[in-house]
């Protein structure tokens, strides 16, 4: 991908964003005309939809709705990461208790994650607990066996320089294995954090009191066809700064990788 | 964006468990194969027993129910109309979301990939749209449609597009410039260089896109089956659950396990089997 942005001027580099500017900006424009005299109930006008984001969602369900979805969601991501790298570690160093229970790993990072909904529902109810245990326990398996991966693939000779350095366990562990693992533990960490998304609007579309997939389903089932599309847009931005926040993180962490790739 | 060093589809092989690791004895370990191969086997049976042991000694709760009872209601369910209904819905809804996203993927995929200048006008909008969850669309599509299969599948193949655009397009951008030039030296017309360097080039990130938009279906299908009660196994799972029939619902989540299993493993192995020829593959082999 980066090879097709190839280092230029700056003012090449300018007008090349100028381009990729022109398809966004003309979709919103005709999404914004096109439906300003827009009687159809299913699509509203984006003025409309922007006026209801803006009374729906800034500040009178923020505290009620957005904070409780975001929340459910980052507590059960960051149990499942804390628990992945850990239980990733352990595998990862000992290769037969992998391959004991790698055929449970396997089924329950194949089951789709949405089956277990109902399930999660039956045993702890509709509140946050299970919205948030259900989170974790899905998104385990992508930091799970991404971090086995890394752990199992540490150069060996590294692996024979820090015994020879004379570094405890718990030392090899946190600074030689753990960062030579931290490319597939992130890229881990990525996936689940879009796993953990998406069961955050699963979970409130099932059941739920409260959040913003919960809002967006009742806007839909009682007409309130312009806060539905407000509800979905927030949703849209919500999974699009998740990402970017990630990325932002990721590349901060991994600096020392990428650099030392590209000399 | 996205430097990230992994969803390329090249991902290393991993290594096999007969590779000898410094953490055990390598020696003894292959004196006693029949051991490690039968190892991931009798953990699993472990597990099963002590799940059923523990059930048998009523330290679960009661919505938990045991494996035997699990099981029983499996073979009770699987000969009835409304199972294989259920199953052939959820399945049939699968395959056509599949199949249209994975096809509009690799087309708009090879698109962006082969002309630069598309890719740069829409890659702003690609960028916001895939990562906004299928899922996220369903109050639309509902409201649009109702809640019939066509909602399911029509979004199982935005869930589909999206793994096998950004793999083709990966695929197709990161094609070997000399591959590229002296496909046209050799004075090979565009279709041919389609068929003859671009997609043998790309295609073991399509497989990898297939295999990632074929576990995504399945989640989005099963999640909007449960949601709006399309008929399917999705629906079924939360029929019995809002019924209190435990075993039944628990032998449906399996059921749908499986399936998962299944895609994952079956794509894997037509993928090793059709491009074993291709470099990445040979080199797993060995």
């Amino acid at each position: 991908m980066t090879s097709m942005v190839r280092p230029r001027r700056a003012g090449h580099r300018f007008t090349a964003w100028l381009v990729s500017l022109i398809v966004p900006v003309a979709a919103l424009l005709t999404w914004w005309f096109a439906s300003l005299g827009n009687t159809s109930p299913f699509w509203p006008s984006l003025r409309s939809i922007l006026v209801s984001f803006q009374q729906l969602w800034l500040f009178s369900r923020f505290a009620s709705d957005v904070l409780p979805s975001v929340g459910r969601m980052l507590l059960g991501y960051c149990v499942a990461v804390v628990i992945g790298i850990a239980l990733g570690v352990l595998f990862g160093r000992l290769p037969l208790l992998h391959r004991a229970f790698d055929p449970a790993l396997q089924f329950c990072r194949a089951l789709p994650a949405t089956a277990l909904v109902p399930v999660s529902i039956v045993l702890l109810g509709i509140g946050d607990l299970p919205k948030i245990v259900l989170t974790a326990f899905v998104t385990v398996f992508p930091v799970l066996l991404n971090t086995i991966d890394g752990v199992r693939a540490v150069d060996r000779e590294l692996e024979d320089a820090a015994r020879s350095y004379r570094l405890t366990r718990a030392q090899r562990v946190l600074h030689v294995q753990l960062p030579a693992a931290a490319p597939n533990i992130l890229a881990g960490m990525r996936i689940a954090l879009t796993v953990a998304f998406v069961m955050m609007v699963v979970t409130e579309l099932v059941a739920a009191t409260n959040g913003i997939g919960f809002v967006t389903l009742q806007a839909q089932q009682s007409f309130e066809v312009s806060q539905m599309w407000a509800g979905m847009l927030l949703l849209g931005i919500l999974g699009v700064l998740f990402n970017g926040a990630f990325v932002l993180v990721e590349r901060r962490l991994l600096r020392w990788y990428t650099k030392d790739r590209e000399s | 964006m996205s430097t990230q060093p992994t969803p390329t589809g090249l991902a290393p092989a991993p290594a096999g468990f007969d590779a000898p690791t410094p953490a055990a004895a390598p020696a003894r370990r292959a004196s006693r194969p029949w051991l490690l191969r039968g190892l991931p086997w009798l953990t699993t049976l472990g597990i099963l027993v002590l799940w059923e042991l523990i059930a048998r000694a009523g330290w679960l709760p009661p919505e938990v129910p045991s494996i035997s009872a699990i099981g029983a209601a499996l073979v009770e369910l699987a000969p009835t109309a409304g199972f294989v209904h259920a199953l052939m819905a959820t399945l049939e809804q699968v395959a056509v979301g599949l199949a249209g996203g994975v096809v509009a993927g690799l087309v708009l995929g090879v698109a962006l990939g082969t002309v630069p200048l598309l890719y740069r006008l829409v890659h702003y909008p690609l960028d916001f749209l895939r990562f906004v969850p299928a899922v996220v669309f369903l109050p639309l599509m509902l409201l649009l449609l109702g809640a019939t299969p066509r909602v399911s599948t029509l979004l199982g193949m935005v869930g589909a597009l999206w793994p096998m655009l950004f793999q083709t397009f990966y695929g197709v951008s990161g094609i070997n410039d000399v591959l590229r030039d002296s496909a046209r030296v050799f004075g090979l017309r565009a279709h041919q260089r389609l068929g003859h360097v671009v997609l043998p080039a790309v295609a073991p990130f399509v497989a990898t896109g297939v295999r990632l938009a074929a576990s995504h279906v399945l989640v989005v299908v099963v999640a909007v089956e449960i949601i709006a009660s399309v008929r399917g196994i999705g629906a079924d799972i939360a029929v019995y659950a809002s019924n209190a029939v435990y075993p039944s619902m628990y032998a449906l989540v399996f059921v749908v396990g499986v399936l998962g299993v299944l895609a994952n493993v079956g794509l894997l192995a037509i993928e090793r089997r059709v491009l074993g020829w291709h470099i990445s593959y040979r080199e797993e082999a060995r």
